[in-house]
């Protein structure tokens, strides 16, 4: 009885049951994740070559894996095929101003690391992320060799990919509000700040 | 099993399985598609004059078999190409989910939302949320459109390949998206307010990359799991994908499942080999990402024949990327003189606008014309003024005005002025 009574009292008092709040702290969900969630196939890889996993490859492994994983879709000699949606790869230099102008790997992309990270990320269009760092990098040798833009005996790592010059590494202009992004000189794209934005 | 008024086996209609009714159903709608003589509306019995079927037991209702919008796929490979939305069948300013447009980059990715996890990551620290997480942040719902930044990509060409208003700008939709607002994720990641990058990357098979400015992520930003009061369809990116309001479709990342800050963006693939503006000077354009501001005549519009001369009410979409749309204009002759059409309330930011513009049709030949002005003050240009500024090349982010032409006889068809 006299359990009751107290158990009565407290109610009324409102001191078992928290009045009501607006909750606005943190909210703390989520668990811990390893840096592995992270890494592998798919990995963020930065045009100026921060990401880019070890490995090495060059123009001879690179010929055997594009003849044996890419050729069927971009073509013996990397024209492409539009049955597949498979752009071309090379050629196309010199025609961004004309009026057929052709984007490929060779003609238009600004950043050598571009072509490592979407073959990495990407390829082959059936099944993806089948490629290990090592032939990325003798594929990707392949195509820039083939394009011209290295010579063919040279052999590509993490530490000189970025380096390689595409040749349209200066066609690309930034929207004028984010012009103090830069990227290390020598590495990747050169970037100016476009004024005018019709 | 009896023969039913069709002449088609069906069950009695006390044992009746209901699927099978559908399917019947089904059958007899394709068979006068196809302008068979086993079923004619005129023998049946008036609607009145017979019971109708029974509540289904299908688990989702489908339109009804006598609809007759859809979408269709544009030409290409399936896995990395597009279906447009029918814009001159959907009534209002709202797409249903099953018609919203698709733009694929390596198929549609097929996800189990129990395995599902959004990893995010800053210099600090590193964590993961399941779905069931996801659902337990605050939720907000928000109305938004999607447009493809190559839809009207058709406009840039002196002789157009497309002749409706479905295959030249069907690649935009609106929806209303529900999910956490991005701001509360990043105030998990201890994120910078301004002058940092979030790198969100997909589930699907390319792993599509794209680096977004944070200052928007906490503008207006959602992490979406609903689309139109249902879980995102597997096309939109079941279980979870980025909503960035008035943003180029790349950019908003179906099936999500990274979240990276940094101080810069990645410059992946998708935003620059793809999504860059080639404008005449040789130069590509980088992250143009606002949707311009945009109008387009649904009705009439390519590919339709008008029934008669009189009374055709003129209806069509309008919308920007920039904010709210405040005016429309229409011209009935080429552009020389415009009036405003009239905008249905409520009009929502970033989201499709319908308007309306009451029309007499007196037989002669008419060019119709909308033009879209929007809160920032700025007009729709003329195709003209656009490709004089960009040329012919820069494929994404076509905005200019779509000049519908009417000939004596009534037919209208895509026509550049």
């Amino acid at each position: 009885m006299y359990r009751v009574i107290i158990f009565s009292l407290l109610l009324s008092y409102g001191e078992l049951w928290a009045a009501t709040r607006r909750y606005q702290g943190p909210l703390s969900f989520g668990k811990s994740a390893p840096e592995s969630a992270f890494q592998g196939p798919g990995q963020t890889i930065f045009v100026d070559g921060e990401g880019l996993p070890a490995g090495q490859g060059n123009w001879q492994e690179g010929k055997k894996i594009y003849e044996s994983q890419c050729m069927s879709c971009h073509g013996e000699k990397m024209e492409g095929h539009i049955a597949f949606n498979a752009p071309p790869l090379t050629g196309g230099l010199g025609t961004l101003q004309s009026e057929k102008p052709m984007k490929t790997v060779q003609s238009y992309w600004p950043g050598s690391v571009t072509l490592f990270d979407y073959i990495y990320r990407a390829m082959p269009f059936l099944t993806p992320k089948i490629l290990s760092p090592d032939q990325v990098y003798s594929v990707s040798a392949y195509i820039l060799g083939e394009a011209g833009i290295i010579a063919k005996d040279q052999v590509l790592n993490e530490k000189n990919f970025a380096e390689i010059q595409m040749p349209n590494r200066n066609g690309f202009l930034l929207p004028e509000a984010m012009n103090h992004l830069s990227i290390a000189p020598g590495k990747g794209p050169g970037l100016k700040a476009n004024t005018r934005h019709f | 099993m009896e023969k039913d008024t069709f002449g088609l086996k069906t069950n009695t209609y006390t044992s009746v399985n209901r699927r099978q009714l559908f399917k019947t159903s089904l059958v007899i709608s394709s068979g006068l598609a196809a302008g068979r003589s086993f079923s004619t509306t005129d023998s049946a019995p008036e609607p009145d004059r017979m019971i109708g079927q029974p509540a289904t037991d299908l688990n989702y209702g489908n339109p009804s078999p006598h609809a007759d919008a859809f979408r269709k796929l544009l030409p290409g490979n399936g896995y990395t190409g597009s279906s447009y939305s029918p814009l001159s069948k959907v009534q209002g300013a709202l797409t249903p989910s099953g018609l919203h447009f698709e733009r694929h980059h390596g198929g549609v990715a097929d996800i189990n939302p129990e395995n599902h996890r959004l990893y995010v990551k800053n210099k600090r620290n590193r964590k993961f949320f399941s779905m069931v997480d996801l659902m337990r942040f605050p939720q907000r719902t928000l109305p938004a459109f999607i447009e493809c930044s190559g839809n009207s990509d058709d406009c840039w060409k002196d002789s157009p390949e497309f002749a409706t208003v479905d295959e030249i700008h069907g690649m935009t939709s609106q929806s209303f998206w529900t999910g956490v607002p991005f701001s509360w994720i990043l105030k998990e990641m201890q994120a910078p307010r301004e002058k940092a990058w979030v790198i969100a990357v997909g589930k699907d098979a390319p792993s599509l990359a794209r680096s977004i400015p944070v200052e928007k992520c906490w503008e207006n930003g959602l992490i979406a799991y609903g689309q139109n009061g249902e879980a995102l369809r597997p096309e939109q990116g079941f279980p979870l994908r980025l909503i960035l309001p008035g943003w180029e479709g790349n950019c908003q990342v179906k099936w999500l499942s990274r979240l990276e800050l940094s101080d810069r963006p990645a410059f992946s693939y998708q935003e620059t080999a793809k999504y860059s503006d080639l404008y005449r000077d040789g130069k590509s354009r980088l992250f143009t990402f606002a949707m311009d501001t945009k109008s387009v005549i649904t009705t009439p519009s390519g590919g339709m024949q008008l029934a008669d001369k009189g009374f055709h009410e003129i209806r069509g979409l309008a919308w920007s990327g920039k904010g709210l749309i405040k005016k429309v204009e229409i011209s009935t002759d080429g552009g020389r003189s415009w009036l405003d059409a009239e905008l249905e309330e409520p009009v929502l930011p970033f989201s499709h606008t319908r308007f309306y513009f009451p029309w007499w049709w007196d037989g002669a030949e008419a060019v119709l014309q909308s033009r879209a002005t929007d809160s920032t003050g700025y007009r729709q240009p003329e195709r003209k003024a656009l490709i004089s500024a960009r040329g012919k090349h820069s494929y994404y982010h076509y905005h200019g005005i779509q000049s519908w032409w009417v000939d004596r006889q009534g037919s209208v068809k895509n026509y550049h002025v």
